[in-house]
């Protein structure tokens, strides 16, 4: 299956992959608040079930992972992106807050498995019960058999992480390959998904992430509590009282992108691309590109990306599928008669 | 620079000031206005937005810019980050969306 066809799968219908580049930790005992806490820059105070998206930082405010905190009951699911099991396990315990923390590595009990698309939820119905059709975004689900199933999608579309049991693992998927068929369920790669993130604006750590920068040139200071200390803080603070300099902007671009390379205003060097992707669904190239910050701003035509013409925009630049399907009002089997607008924005396109 | 696209940017500075105060003053969001990054999305994840304040929104963005927003689909597709507000405010003054 080609790039482009995973893509289509997760914009228009099914799409599933075995996610082992998220990493999950149970995080319990006494100092599990505290420890979160003091290590996640995001505001934790969560309802059961409740998820909050985050980012991880160094000492030094640079991210090192992108991770979402979930409460089950009174102990917490880390999940994350970026930074191996081990990796994650050894910095919690490097910043534990009090000697009782109990972390527990899913990845040698758990597997994860990833389902996305405009359609996902009708399909996880099939597998795991109606109850799925009801979940509110950045929640989780307690199922049969120890399954959890998380609804935390980065593509945009409807978007759900399975945290399966291995003891259950042949039976969920088995249902999931079974069922899957009657939606057009597709196998993804990460490329596919991140492809996704970005058209969609989700901070991908592989990608932008990847280049040392803070919450600040990232824009992502709304993953940043404003009343809280956290690892990573004081750098924070400091990188923006000494002024910030750039700011990751969404281009347009008619023609190939290669990563970082230069963003031209009337011949001046004013950014860098930091990831790339072409997006057949616009007909052009999807840029992350770290700008000056008083040029990084949507509408700014005439910009020039190795010799392709170039524009600034707001994103996200796809109309998603998922904004308009409502699992009141539409399914699979009615997709064709229901009148859904296209997947491109005015503005963007 | 030329004049065309520093006035633009000028301008368009100056409205994202403007949505930005509408966010705190009238949002409750509570953060600085440089704190509310231009691409943070409204709702959910992002700035925290719900549905009761997507409606309350609309009434102080057509109060501040003075124009109607009658168009549901257009609504819909501004209402994703504060950036794409900003667009909307620019194209309901019937300025350019893109600047030369």
């Amino acid at each position: 299956m080609s790039l482009r066809d995973e893509v289509d799968a997760i914009r228009l219908g099914t799409a599933w992959c075995e996610a082992s580049h998220v990493v999950v930790l149970r995080v319990s005992g006494a100092a599990a608040f505290a420890t979160l806490d003091r290590v996640c820059p995001a505001a934790l105070s969560l309802q059961d079930t409740q998820l909050r998206p985050t980012v991880l930082l160094r000492e030094d405010g640079t991210v090192f992972a992108d991770a979402t905190v979930a409460r089950d009951d009174e102990r917490y699911l880390l999940l994350a992106e970026g930074p191996t099991a081990a990796e994650l396990e050894s910095w919690l315990r490097q910043h534990a807050v009090g000697s009782d923390l109990e972390l527990e590595r899913l990845d040698h009990s758990h597997q994860v498995l990833s389902l996305h698309g405009p359609w996902a939820w009708e399909l996880l119905a099939a597998v795991l019960g109606p109850d799925v059709i009801g979940m509110p975004y950045l929640s989780f689900l307690r199922c049969e058999g120890g399954t959890l199933c998380v609804r935390a999608g980065k593509t945009g579309e409807y978007g759900y992480e399975l945290l399966v049991p291995n003891a259950e693992l042949e039976a969920v998927r088995g249902e999931l390959l079974e069922h899957g068929p009657r939606w057009n369920l597709a196998k993804v790669s990460l490329e596919a998904l991140d492809h996704c993130a970005l058209e969609n604006w989700f901070f991908t750590i592989r990608r932008e992430g990847a280049f040392g920068l803070t919450p600040l040139e990232l824009g992502l200071q709304w993953r940043l509590s404003p009343a809280k200390d956290f690892v990573g803080a004081a750098a924070v603070r400091a990188r923006k009282a000494s002024g910030v300099k750039t700011r990751l902007t969404c281009v347009l671009v008619e023609g190939e992108v290669s990563e970082g390379a230069a963003v031209l205003l009337e011949g001046k060097e004013i950014g860098k691309v930091l990831s790339a992707v072409p997006s057949h669904t616009l007909g052009r190239w999807v840029a992350a590109a770290s700008l000056e910050l008083s040029l990084a701003m949507p509408g700014i035509l005439g910009l020039t990306v190795d010799g392709h013409a170039a524009r600034t925009t707001s994103p996200p630049v796809i109309n998603n599928r998922s904004l308009h399907v409502s699992p009141q009002r539409h399914t699979w089997a009615d997709r064709e008669s229901a009148q859904f607008p296209p997947l491109t924005l005015g503005a963007a396109g | 620079m030329n004049p065309a696209l520093m006035a633009y940017l000028e301008h368009r500075t100056r409205l994202l000031s403007r949505v930005r105060r509408v966010l705190i003053e009238d949002l409750h969001v509570q953060r600085e206005p440089d704190a509310i990054d231009p691409d943070a999305p409204l709702f959910g994840t992002g700035l925290g937005l719900d549905s009761v304040d997507a409606v309350e929104l609309i009434v102080c963005l057509e109060t501040e810019f003075a124009f109607r927003l009658d168009d549901a689909a257009l609504a819909r597709s501004s209402m994703r980050t504060v950036n794409s507000l900003v667009d909307l405010v620019l194209r309901k003054q019937g300025g350019a969306y893109v600047a030369a």
